[in-house]
């Protein structure tokens, strides 16, 4: 993609952001006993941070060059397994069976040298993860009496 | 010093402190010696922890690992070539050429000795200077304390080279965040959407997580995952003399005094006290021919100032509440964990934390010595663990954290769904640190702000009455415009560089 579009759209959500912190900010009831109610503050943020964004926006148009997520796919599976693992851990409880899933799926997903099926690879990355949650239960769950 | 004269040793001397200060030290040695990951990741990692703690073994922690951090840079810096932080960049010149010429183990003991002088000098700038500063702010007045926030978020952006406008945007965006939650004035719950979790504010942990661990790690995804790098080191034994420490005597001192000044202004950091302090040895040296080659004084003076840097940047944060750097902002959010607010009024509600916090942190730098002696071997084995192993580490850990210390799933998706934006504002060159920095700030620049205004019944002339609020306002606008005539200058320069080879070009012609 081309930098200036990838400038403008960030800016755009941004700015999206922006108007949904400035529509309740407009929204907010002015208070009696005070010279500054509890949306003075953040109207004065949203505008500026408005103006920013434009200012960014209209400077995007003298972008040249291209811009590019390296290994976005690779990103974007890893924050889809992240969050699956979070509504996992948050709806069935059982964080360890969720946690042990979630460092072996990572594990496939970022180690395929030698084939990521491989017998080597299952080996380690099984043996990898038992470590893992042997030490995040020894540490967090009897050391430091964290409920998981 | 009345804080001394309060100073209770049974609250330090436990058994539990000296423990939480060596697995502190452990702990920041070993995430700032691997590429990449800085102290910030290493204080924001360890800081959701610090919750079951006492607030002075919580800060003991976070201190510890922002120490032991800073050291941990030059192990990468000395064995790879590739500094662990940006304040180890000047220590790979010489520590580099040191080790491949056969003597790593020295490189690593020079390093180690400097880092523990500059922190004791950073510590003794501390004890010596917080408390006149702290006393001298209570002079300070709500418009004051407004514009001291400002200027603290600006400083941070002030010295990045990157865009200004998009460091602006970074902190706008944090103190918008710092907005979430009930107004203290009115009672009002603003921006919680239906969620009561939101009405004491957004956890400062799920904060710090979102805006480092996350979208560092899904940087290390997206562009380093498979790196891999090889220690071909055997020994880290060589001998390092007490003749060879008075020989960097020198710029050990220099160091630590440079590393100290610049720690105490908000935002210059390590890199640049370094870079100073490594400049300066090598204009005195009687050996300046030996720097870039493996030269001691230039390990010896890089080290101390990075490390000196911790304690200097410790005196705004405990005198005026401004913290001078990301890891300053989460040990300030540690305290803020346990309600402690940090600034000037610390010295009549916390003097023997903050006694403690001084006792401490010499204990500190003593317990990065004995660790470093003992386990830089390990830490030199560590670097060849590769990232695709820790990335699922840290992951885990940063969302244990965010769980163990507010028990709500609120907070581990509001880490991730911001720090997967962060990821893509950081790809698009938004720094990330004025957002926690700000974020920590915006509460105190906010309540000062109306404070103000209520006080002046809404005229902002109150931002310009007194002389102490003139200098501040002078300095604000300063921090403000500097960037802006940089950016000017800069543009004005590229101009000139652009048009002189084509007048050049038509001289050519005639």
């Amino acid at each position: 993609m081309k930098k200036k579009y990838s400038e403008i759209i960030m800016a755009v959500i941004l700015l999206a952001v922006d108007a949904l912190y400035l529509t309740q900010a407009f929204r907010g009831k002015k208070t009696a006993f005070s010279y500054t109610g509890a949306y003075t503050f953040p109207k004065i943020l949203g505008l500026i941070l408005a103006a920013l964004c434009v200012i960014v926006i209209l400077r995007a148009f003298r972008e040249k060059g291209t811009f590019k997520v390296t290994n976005l796919g690779l990103t974007a599976l890893s924050v889809g397994i992240t969050a699956a693992f979070v509504i996992l851990w948050q709806c069935f409880g059982l964080f360890y069976l969720w946690a042990a899933l979630y460092v072996l799926a990572l594990l496939f997903a970022f180690r395929t040298n030698g084939g990521r099926f491989s017998k080597r690879n299952i080996l380690f990355n099984l043996a990898c993860t038992a470590g893992v949650i042997l030490c995040c239960y020894v540490i967090f769950t009897r050391m430091m009496e964290v409920r998981l | 010093m009345s804080l001394f004269a309060n100073l209770d040793l049974s609250y330090v001397l436990r058994p539990e402190v000296f423990l939480i200060i060596l697995l502190g030290t452990f702990i920041g040695i070993l995430i700032g010696a691997l590429p990449g990951m800085g102290a910030p990741l290493a204080v924001a990692l360890v800081l959701p922890f610090a919750y079951k703690m006492t607030s002075l073994t919580a800060v003991m922690l976070l201190l510890s690992v922002y120490q032991g951090a800073e050291y941990g840079g030059s192990i990468s810096a000395i064995v790879l070539g590739i500094p662990g932080t940006s304040a180890a960049a000047a220590t790979v010149l010489d520590g580099n050429p040191m080790s491949k010429a056969g003597h790593p183990g020295r490189a690593i003991k020079i390093s180690l000795l400097a880092s523990t002088i500059g922190g004791i000098f950073g510590g003794l700038v501390l004890c010596f200077f917080t408390e006149p500063i702290g006393k001298f702010s209570l002079r300070f007045s709500a418009p004051d304390l407004a514009m001291l926030g400002i200027v603290a978020c600006f400083a941070i952006i002030m010295l990045n080279k990157g865009n200004f406008i998009k460091g602006m945007i970074s902190i706008i965006l944090g103190i918008m965040l710092s907005t979430v939650g009930t107004d203290v004035f009115t009672g009002t719950s603003r921006y919680i959407y239906g969620q009561p979790t939101l009405l004491d504010g957004i956890n400062v942990v799920a904060i710090i997580v979102g805006a480092f661990a996350v979208p560092e790690m899904l940087n290390i995804i997206s562009e380093e995952l498979h790196t891999v790098y090889v220690t071909n080191i055997k020994s880290t034994k060589d001998k390092f003399s007490f003749k060879d420490t008075l020989r960097i005597t020198k710029p050990l001192f220099s160091g630590s005094i440079i590393g100290t000044v610049i720690g105490i202004f908000p935002a210059l950091g390590g890199a640049i006290a370094a870079w100073i302090s490594y400049s300066f040895a090598r204009k005195i040296s009687k050996k300046p021919e030996d720097f870039g080659k493996g030269s001691a004084e230039g390990i010896a003076a890089a080290e101390s100032a990075n490390n000196a840097v911790v304690g200097g940047s410790l005196v705004p944060l405990l005198s005026l509440g401004i913290p001078g750097s990301a890891s300053a902002a989460m040990i300030a959010a540690a305290l803020m964990m346990f309600g402690i607010q940090v600034g000037p009024q610390l010295f009549n509600t916390d003097t023997k934390l903050l006694s403690g916090i001084y006792i401490g942190f010499f204990i500190g730098c003593i317990g990065l010595y004995v660790v470093g002696r003992l386990l830089t071997p390990v830490f030199v084995r560590v670097l060849e663990v590769k990232n695709e192993i820790l990335v699922p580490l840290i992951l885990l850990v940063s969302f244990i954290g965010i769980y163990a210390s507010t028990k709500k799933f609120l907070y581990i998706w509001i880490a991730i769904v911001f720090g997967t934006l962060l990821f893509f504002l950081r790809k698009h060159e938004y720094p990330l640190a004025p957002i926690t920095v700000s974020f920590i700030l915006g509460s105190t620049i906010e309540k000062n702000f109306r404070r103000a205004l209520d006080l002046s019944k809404g005229s902002y002339t109150i931002f310009w009455k007194t002389t102490t609020s003139k200098v501040i306002f002078v300095c604000t606008v300063l921090v403000i415009l500097f960037p802006i005539i940089r950016a000017l200058i800069t543009s004005f320069k590229n101009k000139k560089a652009g048009n002189a080879p084509a007048a050049e070009q038509g001289n050519g012609e005639e």
